[in-house]
């Protein structure tokens, strides 16, 4: 069991602290990673909140088939999924908006650090949220391909052909803008 | 962006919420539960205690009538004798349960024969061959005197407990026969009867019963019939209701009203006399005099250069003649009278005569002549010198 599983361990003992650890460890890259998914920060950062909400009140069991954070990125995705289907007649963008790219650089700049990752996943943006979600999960997170299928609740296969597909997108996309790659 | 601690407190109060809301939900959820389950059983007891007859025999007065059991008890006794001498025949306990009502001399016999082994030496000997024996006599129907249906039943069910005998001896034979007339005055509480039935409330049910016992062994005791009013109640009351439902049965009337408002009547107009129109219309006759006088003479050389003078006269006249006057008079006179028929016989008929007198306006045109001439005037150009240096004869025409 890694670290977070054994936060979460602690914290369905009784320990608070536990799930304060767990905030503090995740918070951050499943902010960026629902963002992804919502397309938009402030939203994002409401569904995570809502994410350790239900691991607070509910306190799923977890099993230690796959690791915590595969875990809880898979639960907060189901998340944004009911938040957004609940929130799909509500269009209208929120006023707060406007203040989404201050605070998005500085998660950016707080969780990514290199600047090469910050531009990468400035480009990410501008793929479709799928595209966005893959490559984030394996090229941010390190996921791999069965940890983010198992997210992404897809097939092992199907997360490799969205990879790919992905990957050519965000070529594209950086050729668009003058970028000079090597390797994606 | 918040801090992690910051999200995490965020969460924990919003936990504490959640928690508190929870456990009102479940509160309220439990106070209800309690409410309606005590509310059921009471009702469960009620329904129980009313089904006993506890409470109803306490409320309705037809009740204070005794118990309908009739319980024929006698007095157990042992006897141990000597195989020798027989020994007095113990009495047969015999209790008798019976819901009598509105019986009319309806005869009842009750017969029990109960065998007894003998043995020589004095022995206890109990028969549990017919410990519990029922009898069930068949309901019967009798109308009382009010003339709507009362239907009565009667059971009555004997019992017959174990009999035991300390003796050897020869079984008795008892034979209980009993006429039942009892007389019962019913008060008849009839509710909710309309005013326009023909009962009369307050009615009394009189059912006569009457008891009487025949050949009745001096060794039994026998406790009166008690006559059970219940059914009789009730089935008054039914009957009630059935009076009461032919006496509100709805009248039906329909009427059909016919209005001659709405009637639909054909009126056909028909004119007696045509309209007389004199008419007198003076016209002009309008073809027009067009007179195309445009006369264009043209007299030169075709050979000759243009700048070689000529001269050119054109006259041009034209003359349209319009018709000066056009009188239309129209006289129109309209008398006219109409018959109205109608398709009804109760129309009278209605005759209108109308005169209009219609003159028509007298239009004057008054038409103009004009007449345009256009005289070009003549002129000459002396052109000598041309004509000199122009090589070859030429002869000019002017006119």
């Amino acid at each position: 069991m890694d670290i977070g599983g054994i936060c979460y361990r602690r914290f369905l003992d009784g320990d608070d602290e536990g799930i304060v650890e767990i905030i503090r460890d995740y918070k951050d890259g499943l902010i960026l990673y629902l963002s992804g998914i919502t397309g938009n920060l402030l939203l994002a950062e409401e569904i995570m909140e809502d994410t350790f909400f239900k691991l607070v009140t509910k306190k799923p069991k977890f099993s230690g088939k796959s690791s915590f954070k595969t875990w809880l990125y898979a639960i907060g995705r189901n998340t944004a999924v009911d938040s957004l289907r609940k929130r799909s007649r509500f269009a209208d963008k929120p006023a707060d908006e406007l203040t989404d790219l201050a605070d998005e650089l500085s998660i950016e700049k707080e969780y990514l650090r290199e600047e090469q990752k910050i531009f990468l996943h400035r480009a990410l943006q501008k793929l479709i949220p799928d595209y966005q979600q893959v490559l984030y999960l394996v090229f941010f997170e390190n996921f791999s391909n069965a940890e983010t299928a198992k997210i992404m609740h897809k097939s092992r296969r199907q997360v490799e052909n969205l990879l790919y597909r992905a990957k050519k997108s965000l070529k594209s996309e950086l050729e668009k803008e003058g970028f000079e790659y090597e390797v994606i | 962006m918040k801090s992690y601690r910051e999200v995490a407190d965020s969460i924990f109060e919003r936990r504490e919420r959640y928690l508190a809301e929870k456990k009102r939900r479940k509160a309220i959820i439990r106070r209800n539960v309690a409410v309606g389950v005590s509310f059921c059983v009471i009702v469960l007891g009620g329904i129980g205690v009313w089904k006993n007859d506890k409470i109803r025999e306490a409320f309705l007065p037809y009740h204070s009538e005794p118990s309908p059991e009739i319980i024929i008890d006698s007095t157990e006794t042992e006897t141990t004798v000597s195989s020798s001498v027989p020994a007095p025949t113990q009495s047969p306990i015999i209790t008798t349960t019976a819901d009598t009502t509105n019986t009319k001399k309806n005869a009842v016999t009750v017969t029990t024969v109960t065998s007894v082994s003998t043995s020589a030496s004095a022995e206890t000997v109990t028969d549990l061959t017919e410990t519990l024996s029922e009898i069930t006599l068949p309901a019967f129907t009798e109308s009382s005197d009010i003339k709507y249906p009362e239907t009565v039943y009667t059971e009555i069910t004997i019992y017959t407990p174990p009999v035991t005998y300390v003796t050897s001896a020869k079984p008795v034979i008892t034979t209980i026969t009993e006429n039942y007339v009892t007389t019962v005055t019913l008060p008849v509480t009839s509710g909710g009867i309309p005013a326009n039935t023909t009962a009369s409330e307050n009615v009394s049910v009189i059912t006569t019963t009457t008891t009487a016992d025949h050949d009745v062994p001096d060794n039994t005791i026998n406790h009166n019939t008690t006559i059970t009013t219940e059914s009789a109640y009730e089935n008054f009351t039914t009957t009630t209701t059935t009076r009461r439902t032919i006496a509100t049965r709805p009248t039906t009337t329909t009427t059909t009203r016919r209005t001659m408002a709405t009637r639909p009547t054909t009126t056909t107009i028909r004119p007696i006399w045509t309209t007389t129109t004199t008419s007198t219309t003076t016209t002009i006759d309008t073809d027009m005099i067009l007179i195309p006088t445009t006369t264009t003479t043209t007299t030169h050389s075709p050979s000759l250069p243009d700048s070689v003078s000529r001269t050119v006269r054109t006259t041009t006249t034209t003359t349209t003649v319009i018709p000066a006057t056009t009188t239309s008079t129209t006289t129109s006179t309209h008398n006219e009278a109409f018959e109205h028929t109608t398709t009804e016989s109760d129309t009278t008929e209605e005759f209108t005569t109308t005169t209009t007198t219609t003159t028509t306006t007298t239009t004057t045109t008054t038409t103009t002549t004009i007449t345009i001439t256009e005289i070009f005037t003549e002129y000459e150009t002396t052109t000598t010198e041309l004509f000199t240096d122009f090589p070859g004869d030429y002869t000019v025409n002017r006119n």
